[in-house]
């Protein structure tokens, strides 16, 4: 039993190393920088936690008993202390530290008091659960809000600032970098940065109270000329509605509750506490990147958010009708 | 006079009343530290089930076994059970037992005090455990961070509950703290200079003056928590000037020290279990001795190291990792100096050793992942994952809960006068070696591919499954052999083996008293010329005179703190119900607070108020300890 766990250890380490939200399988510099340094160090500690077990078990051959005991004045032994109780952790951890330091220069997570990151090209701020997301870059009519997912050009390093609006959250996407803080008050910024096209998953690291859990993050990173376009998609107000039943849907959006907590610019619902929906059609998921965005999910989700995601602020509402839930759905889908 | 009759007439000064009354006015420090220990056991077990739970939660993904709100008032609970009432309680329960025979005195320096930290102690816990009662536990993590511990988050009575059960706790430890300083520097027997002092003495005597700077630090954390909470004040609350990362200092600042409060003294059974069993003295006592009170000194410099992505300088930050690298090498040295210990000895594998030496296994890789934390950028990925939930119960389970296995092997023919049954107790060890590495190795992997800790469950497709299946069975396998445990405790009580004064042969004063001891445990109050009393060749109790057996009244030697030359005899109070009369206000004070009864807390106040004007009112020499 014992060994058939000691051969599969290694399999599950390596099997792991692909997995979308696992730090060995880096897609940033930040995260590609920590990761040689994170394997030499869990390479070094395995050697070193083997030696001391050998070092734990070859004693127990030599076996004494409770009837004598060396003379009390016995010494000896002093050289195991010095030399593996002080000297080689302090030549290793000296090492480490300032391994660790070097890196930390070189990639900052965060920089006050670097200018360039007092200008951040994108604004997340962490809600009880779901991301919102300013993109700040360029002048006034060039901004734009969006939520749960970030996108960002492949292979260009993005400033964020990163705060919150009621408890604490952590921004983490280990693909692509460590995770930084997001506390009321006291915002942060973080470099990101992606070095190709692709999806990277994340989630919030900082307990935020019954739905942590669904608290999941998607970034999106974009070649140059996809990410312009989707920039100017995102400018442009909500999609108006043109087939029958979208239009329908609308006006089921606009008259039900939903459009006291959302807002689709363009149209007259402009609520603000929860995810703005103006190009809802276009994200991959929903539930702040939880549950796929497809006509069964949506459904489900407007009729019984309670189920998917207990506590959280997004009621079940089931006043509407069948064919107004489908018609609700088809508008939201259409909202590219 | 003959022994026997100074025998007889030490045991009327010192034996508690058999009655009712008795029960709950006792001041008798092997008593007191038998409850703290059983007490504290029974914490432990229901920690565990609740571990149990979060962990059967966590076997599958988008499971449903508890809803989410439970799940986090369970991982809550758990938390804050282990550490606060079994990590630290189990080891003063030990310390409180042995510490004064270790040093050859009869009682704790303030036995009423004694019983007062242990009353407070229980009351804490069960002032905590209404809350879970009402179904409104704490929820938000054993570090409760600001704001989502705020009125406005969490509006039930759960934090409420955290907050003030914790200030009781903190009312006990501080107590406790003092206790321990006053009876390690003023009551070892004649001829224990500090030089000479039992390590396990020695890393109690850390822990206290660490407790007494430390604790404060919680206190003013809470009392501003539910100021925040419950009455206005804005400690905490960004919108008025407030700071959300003050609760993070003041709770860290506390927090990591702490960590050494739960982890020193276990350390120190080690040093004293490994050399009995190695059957020599202990490798580099000096560089062990030094090392505790280094440890407990820097301890205080490295608690920023739990808050390297709150977004701090990068000064500030390398200070504190610097801070974390160097207290490992205290560890480092200790581990050196027991491996040594057991190069130069000859071993006897006895249960206790293998409790020992599992812990030492278990210990280095906790001390290994820990400094993983402690390099900046590398925490930046490791922080809130399943890798931190794996360095803390691989240091705390080596760190505190084997040793504390080791330490009932080992101490509990004294406290019973029965061996426990070694052929169970080498399963127990093998099953829960076995399970511990099997729930908590794994976890290391998660971590590393992204699983954040306190999720009450995750999705599947993030190769996080097995993984997590795998751990639940390693729980479950450890809960067996701990239950394994008390089954032998249980029997052996009664069955087990007689043990004798001095079953393992062991060095040190408390082995010279009767399994289980005397009230007055020495008749003569023993001298010492040595760092190993019973291994050398001077006779402890030899006392032609009888100058020794202060059998006038209920006495003990009181002596210097450096050189421990007796100046004075202390007169010892008897039995008295104030310190449970003042601790049941004190917990209706807090109680009351709970729940904002203001004219109950006034009223409690009062009478706790008059308790300890009562307790401490100076009385003619006579009538001392009434």
């Amino acid at each position: 039993m014992m060994r058939r766990i000691a051969l599969l250890s290694p399999l599950l380490l390596l099997s792991g190393c692909a997995t979308e939200q696992s730090i060995w399988n880096a897609r940033g510099p930040g995260a590609a920088r920590i990761a040689p340094l994170m394997w030499w160090i869990v390479v070094l500690f395995l050697v070193v936690t083997l030696i001391m077990w050998i070092l734990l078990v070859i004693p127990i051959r030599r076996r004494g008993s409770l009837d004598e005991h060396a003379p009390i004045d016995i010494g000896g032994g002093q050289g195991w202390v010095a030399l593996g109780g002080l000297l080689i952790p302090l030549a290793v951890l000296t090492a480490f530290f300032v391994a660790g330091l070097i890196l930390m220069e070189r990639f900052p997570i965060h920089d006050p008091n670097n200018s360039a990151v007092l200008k951040p090209d994108i604004l997340v701020i962490g809600h009880q659960w779901w991301w919102e997301v300013h993109y700040l870059d360029g002048p006034p009519d060039q901004r734009f809000v969006t939520a749960n997912e970030i996108h960002i050009p492949a292979g260009q390093a993005v400033t964020m600032e990163l705060e919150s609006e009621d408890v604490n959250h952590a921004f983490w996407v280990p693909t692509l970098q460590g995770k930084i803080d997001m506390i009321p008050g006291h915002p942060n910024f973080m470099r990101i940065e992606a070095n190709q096209p692709g999806d990277y998953v994340g989630q919030c690291a900082e307990y935020c109270g019954v739905q942590h859990a669904h608290m999941r993050l998607l970034v999106v990173a974009q070649s140059a000329a996809a990410y312009k376009d989707w920039t100017e998609q995102m400018l442009q107000p909500g999609h108006t509605p043109t087939t029958p039943e979208a239009i329908a849907g609308e006006q089921v959006f606009l008259t039900g509750k939903c459009s006291t907590c959302h807002e689709v610019r363009g149209t007259p619902a402009r609520g603000h506490v929860a995810p703005d929906l103006t190009h809802i059609g276009s994200r991959q998921y929903i539930g702040a990147d939880s549950f796929p965005n497809n006509t069964a999910y949506l459904e489900a989700w407007v009729t019984h958010a309670q189920s998917f995601k207990p506590g959280c602020l997004m009621p079940n509402i089931t006043d509407f009708n069948g064919v107004q839930l489908r018609d609700l759905v088809t508008y939201l889908q259409q909202l590219r | 006079m003959s022994a026997t009759a100074v025998a007889q007439r030490l045991k009327t000064e010192w034996e508690t009343p058999k009655s009712l009354w008795g029960k709950f006015a006792t001041v008798d420090h092997k008593e007191i530290g038998i409850r703290y220990i059983v007490t504290a056991l029974v914490f432990m077990c229901i920690g565990g089930i609740e571990a149990l739970i979060v962990r059967v939660q966590l076997a599958r993904p988008d499971a449903a076994l508890v809803s989410p709100e439970v799940y986090d008032q369970l991982f809550t609970m758990h938390g804050i059970t282990m550490i606060f009432w079994y990590a630290q309680p189990i080891l003063s329960g030990f310390a409180i037992y042995v510490i004064p025979m270790m040093i050859g005195a009869r009682d704790m320096a303030l036995p009423r005090l004694n019983a007062f930290t242990y009353w407070a102690f229980l009351l804490s816990g069960i002032l905590v455990y209404i809350a879970p009662c009402m179904g409104q536990a704490p929820h938000a993590g054993w570090f409760a961070y600001v704001p989502y511990t705020l009125y406005q988050y969490s509006p039930s009575h759960g934090m409420d509950f955290y907050a003030m059960s914790l200030i009781l706790f903190t009312i006990s430890m501080t107590g406790g703290a003092v206790n321990f300083i006053l009876t390690i520097m003023r009551q070892r027997a004649p001829g224990m200079s500090i030089n000479r002092m039992p390590l396990f003495v020695y890393s109690t005597f850390t822990i206290s003056w660490v407790s007494i700077f430390a604790m404060p630090a919680l206190t003013a954390a809470c009392v501003f928590l539910e100021l925040d909470r419950r009455w206005g004040t804005h400690f905490y609350t960004i919108a008025h000037g407030g700071s959300a990362i003050l609760w993070q200092q003041l709770f860290w600042f506390f927090g990591h020290p702490w960590v050494y409060i739960i982890f020193l003294p276990a350390t120190g059974m080690l040093s004293m279990i490994i050399p009995i069993f190695s059957r020599r003295p202990i490798v580099g006592y000096p560089w062990v001795a030094v090392s505790t009170i280094l440890t407990g000194a820097v301890g205080f410099s490295v608690w920023m190291h739990h808050m390297f992505t709150v977004g701090m300088s990068d000064m500030s930050m390398s200070f504190f990792s610097a801070g974390s690298m160097m207290i490992s090498i205290f560890t480092t040295v200790q581990i050196f100096a027991w491996v040594a210990t057991l190069w130069k000895g000859r071993l006897v594998m006895t249960t206790a050793m293998h409790y020992a030496l599992g812990s030492i296994a278990v210990l280095i890789v906790g001390g290994l992942n820990g400094v993983v934390t402690g390099i900046i950028p590398l925490d930046w990925q490791a922080h809130n994952t399943y890798f931190v939930v794996s360095h803390i119960h691989y240091v705390l389970i080596g760190g505190n809960m084997f040793p504390v296995f080791a330490a009932l092997f080992y101490w509990f023919p004294k406290m019973t006068g029965k061996m426990l049954n070694e052929s169970l107790g080498k399963w127990s060890f093998w099953i829960c070696f076995v399970g511990f590495n099997v729930a908590f190795f794994p976890m290391q992997i998660l971590g590393f591919i992204g699983m954040p800790r306190r999720v009450y469950t995750y999705p599947a497709g993030l190769g996080w499954s097995s993984m997590n299946m795998l751990e639940t069975a390693g729980a479950f396998v450890l809960g067996i052999g701990i239950l394994l445990i008390f089954i032998n405790v249980f029997i052996s009580r009664r069955r087990g083996r007689i043990a004798g004064r001095n079953p393992w042969n062991a060095d040190t004063l408390e082995w010279a008293t009767d399994s289980p001891p005397e009230a007055y445990a020495f008749v003569h109050l023993p001298t010492v010329a040595s760092r190993h009393p019973l291994w050398d060749d001077h006779d402890e109790e030899a006392d032609p005179s009888d100058e020794r057996t202060l059998d006038d009244g209920r006495l003990t030697l009181v002596s210097t703190w450096l050189d421990a030359e007796p100046y004075a005899v202390a007169s010892m109070p008897k039995e008295t119900l104030v310190p449970l009369l003042a601790c049941l206000t004190l917990f209706g004070f807090f109680l009351a607070l709970v729940f904002q009864l203001m004219w109950l807390v006034l009223g409690c106040f009062l009478v706790t108020l008059s308790f300890a004007f009562y307790w401490l009112w100076p009385r003619p020499e006579a009538e001392e300890g009434a």
